[in-house]
Parts: structure tokens; C-alpha cells; sequence
């Protein structure tokens, strides 16, 4: 229970914070960037749950832990740049992938577009405001630009993608998905984790070993994502998720996806062209069984190599800490609590 | 490389009722005799319940709670 206190602390004064740069908006535009703020997952969210506000609340607790006490003024709006630049993400990636979220739903996608924008806009200028609170002005300047080259490598992460479904499956290898992952996920995660760092006044090669840290997790929780959304496909279509488009039907060639394509070329000598996972629910008998198996085998094989990341995460982070462990409510944003911790809570 | 190591695992496991089989007795025995790393090993043991009795992953079983 000390750490959901901790968090909803956190949360609480990162949310007083956030609601003084969204007073400084236009009315036309305040309500859907609010609005965008407060969907699940969010920091704005209510109910709040324990990790809504998580990309904001990551940075915060890794400056804290690397170096206490720190200014709490950038950090948090060093924090709250973070989640609006992956809120703006989110967004665009709800429109790219045409899901029709409750946001998308109700704005249509021409709002959402500009709300994305607004929020990117939004993220530079906590950023640059810093230099008001007597901040360094270097601060400001590597929080910037680690914004910047991570939206782009999230681009490059994404241009890959789109571009890898016009490709057969067989096409790619385990090494690209990764890389795929790596640039989509990763480079937030990593940003999340180097603005931390630059909070906490660490030197560059800290720096880059924080935003290695945010790499590997941003894999691990790519690739995780990745096997789940295959299998809710292979669940009965009621359980299935309302109004999104899975991956399979989008022809993603994500990482469960590919190995399952190259299992059925190797063991079932089935012509690399002609698979096609987009109608495996409707295909029949035997050859239903053997594209579920196939797919069955790169789900479990994406999960545990999502698993693997996520222990060499673990590891990078407790050499990033040396003698000092991390703070239990560090590890609950990470995702990397051991088991004690969470006996504990 | 470990990555490989737990895809031949799997494919193995996957592929041959066998193989479930003797992971279904006796997970840690099974994959400790395959020449892998010890993180691998603790993953497939983790992976374990999943493949030996094809117990489906519950619709909101993340890999945190792994």
C-alpha cells in the first residue's frame, strides 16, 4: 500500500502542475487536449489506477532515485513534456491503425490529428519554460533534443513498420522485428529514461545507460504486446477487442507474425508468397490447425524473448543503481518489481 | 544466442507432444538438460505451465505478472 500512496502523491502534484500549462491554451483547443490526457492510462485518468500517468511518472522516480533531492519544478515538467509527447503518439498511432477509440470515436480523426499536434507543441514548450525557473539552459537544450531524436526514431520505428506489411512475412527475420520494436517502443522508453537522467544532473555515459535501460523495456513491452494481441485474435470473436483492428488483420509483420511464417515455410514446405495469417479464423480442419500451431509457437516464442528483455532490463537497471536499490515505487513504473515488493504492497 | 535458444525450445516443445509430455512431469529436469543460458532456463520454466499443458493465456495476463 506504501507505493500506491507514493504514486497517487506523485500523480497528484504532477496533475496540479499539468492543469497550470493546459490553463495557458486556447479554449478551442484546452478541452481535447484534456480530454486526450484523461483517457485510460493517462495521467488525467479517474479513476486513477496505480500506473495511470506511468510515462510521466518514470522519469520523475528515476531522477529521484539516481539523485535525491532534485529541483522538483523541471522534473516534473520534464515528466509531463514525456506524457504528452507519447499521449501525442498514441494518438497518431489510433489513427494510422484506423482503431476507433473512444477519443477517435467522439472527435473523429481531423481532431485527433490536431490535439497530437497541439501536444507535441505543448511537450516543447514545458521544455523551453524551463529556462524561466533559472534551469540551466543546457538542460533545456538536452531535454530537447533527446525529444526530438527519439520522435524521430519512433518515426523510422513506424515508416518500418507500414512498409514491412506490404512484405511477405518470410521476408523478414527475428533481428528486424527487434530493431522494429526497438525504434518504435524502445525510443520512448529510452527518451523516458534520459530525461530522467538529464533531471537528475547525471553525466553522458549515465545518461546512455539510462536510455539503454528504457531500450531494452521498450523491446520487452513491444514484443509482450505484440504475442498478446495475436492471441486475443485467437480467442472467440466476443472476447475479441471491441473496434480494434488486430495486428494479423492490419497485416503487421510483427515478430509472433514472422516466426510463425517461417515455421510453416521450414516444416511445412508451404510457399512463402502464399502465407497469409489475415483469415486464419475462417480458414478450416487442417489447415486451420496448422496455421494455429504455427502461430501458437510464435506467440510463446515472442513472450518469452518479450521475458528475456525484460531480464536483461532488470539486470541493466541494477548496475544503473550500483550499491543503492531501486525505490519499490520505481520498480512498480517499470514494471520490474520482484516478488517481495509486491508481497509487501 | 539466447533469442535462438528459446525459439528452438519452443519450436521443439510446439512440434512434438513428446516433448510436452516430459515438461509436463518434470519442467525443470526437462530443460535443464538442454545446453542453455540460466536466464533462458528460467524463462522456459516460466513459459513451462503454457506449453506442456496447453493452458491458454488468460485475456489480460501481461508479461509483468509472468
Amino acid at each position: 500500500m506504501a507505493v500506491v500512496a507514493d504514486l497517487e502523491i506523485a500523480r497528484r502534484a504532477l496533475c496540479e502542475r499539468l492543469f497550470g500549462h493546459l490553463d495557458g491554451l486556447h479554449p478551442a483547443l484546452r478541452e481535447d487536449v484534456a480530454e486526450a490526457l484523461s483517457m485510460e492510462g493517462k495521467l488525467l485518468h479517474r479513476p486513477a489506477s496505480s500506473l495511470d500517468g506511468r510515462w510521466a511518472l518514470l522519469p520523475f522516480y528515476l531522477a529521484r532515485d539516481l539523485r535525491a533531492p532534485i529541483e522538483p519544478d523541471p522534473a516534473c515538467d520534464a515528466a509531463l513534456a514525456m506524457e504528452c509527447v507519447v499521449c501525442a503518439t498514441d494518438l497518431l498511432d489510433d489513427v494510422m491503425d484506423d482503431d476507433r477509440t473512444p477519443l477517435v470515436e467522439r472527435f473523429g480523426a481531423a481532431r485527433v490529428l490536431n490535439t497530437a499536434l497541439a501536444l507535441v507543441s505543448l511537450a516543447q514548450r514545458m521544455l523551453l519554460a524551463l529556462l524561466d525557473l533559472d534551469c540551466p539552459a543546457v538542460l533545456s537544450t538536452r531535454l530537447l533534443d533527446a525529444v526530438q531524436r527519439a520522435i524521430l526514431l519512433a518515426s523510422v520505428g513506424q515508416q518500418r513498420d507500414l512498409l514491412a506489411e506490404r512484405r511477405p512475412a518470410c521476408d523478414l527475420n527475428r533481428e528486424e522485428c527487434i530493431e522494429i520494436a526497438a525504434a518504435k517502443a524502445g525510443s520512448l522508453l529510452s527518451l523516458a529514461c534520459q530525461m530522467g537522467a538529464l533531471c537528475a544532473g547525471l553525466e553522458t555515459t549515465r545518461v546512455d545507460q539510462c536510455a539503454e535501460l528504457g531500450r531494452l523495456l521498450g523491446i520487452a513491452a513491444q514484443l509482450d504486446n505484440d504475442a498478446h494481441d495475436l492471441y486475443h485474435l485467437l480467442r472467440p470473436a466476443t472476447q475479441a477487442g471491441r473496434g480494434q483492428k488486430s495486428d494479423l488483420a492490419r497485416a503487421k509483420k510483427t515478430l509472433p507474425v514472422v516466426l510463425a511464417a517461417h515455421t510453416l515455410r521450414a516444416t511445412h514446405a508451404l510457399d512463402a508468397a502464399c502465407i497469409d495469417f489475415r483469415h486464419v479464423t475462417t480458414r478450416v480442419d487442417k489447415e486451420r490447425e496448422t496455421y494455429a500451431n504455427a502461430l501458437k509457437e510464435g506467440i510463446f516464442a515472442t513472450w518469452g524473448i518479450a521475458l528475456l528483455y525484460r531480464e536483461r532490463a532488470r539486470e541493466h537497471l541494477d548496475l544503473l543503481m550500483g550499491a543503492r536499490p531501486a525505490s519499490p515505487a520505481l520498480c512498480r513504473v517499470l514494471g520490474l518489481e520482484t516478488a517481495l515488493a509486491k508481497i509487501e504492497d | 544466442m539466447e533469442e535462438q535458444q528459446i525459439q528452438e525450445f519452443v519450436h521443439r516443445a510446439v512440434m512434438d507432444q513428446a516433448i510436452r509430455s516430459e515438461i509436463a512431469l518434470d519442467p525443470a529436469g526437462v530443460i535443464g538438460r538442454a545446453d542453455l543460458s540460466p536466464r533462458v532456463v528460467d524463462i522456459l520454466i516460466r513459459l513451462a505451465p503454457y506449453l506442456a499443458f496447453d493452458r491458454p493465456l488468460d485475456a489480460d495476463e501481461k508479461w509483468w505478472h509472468a
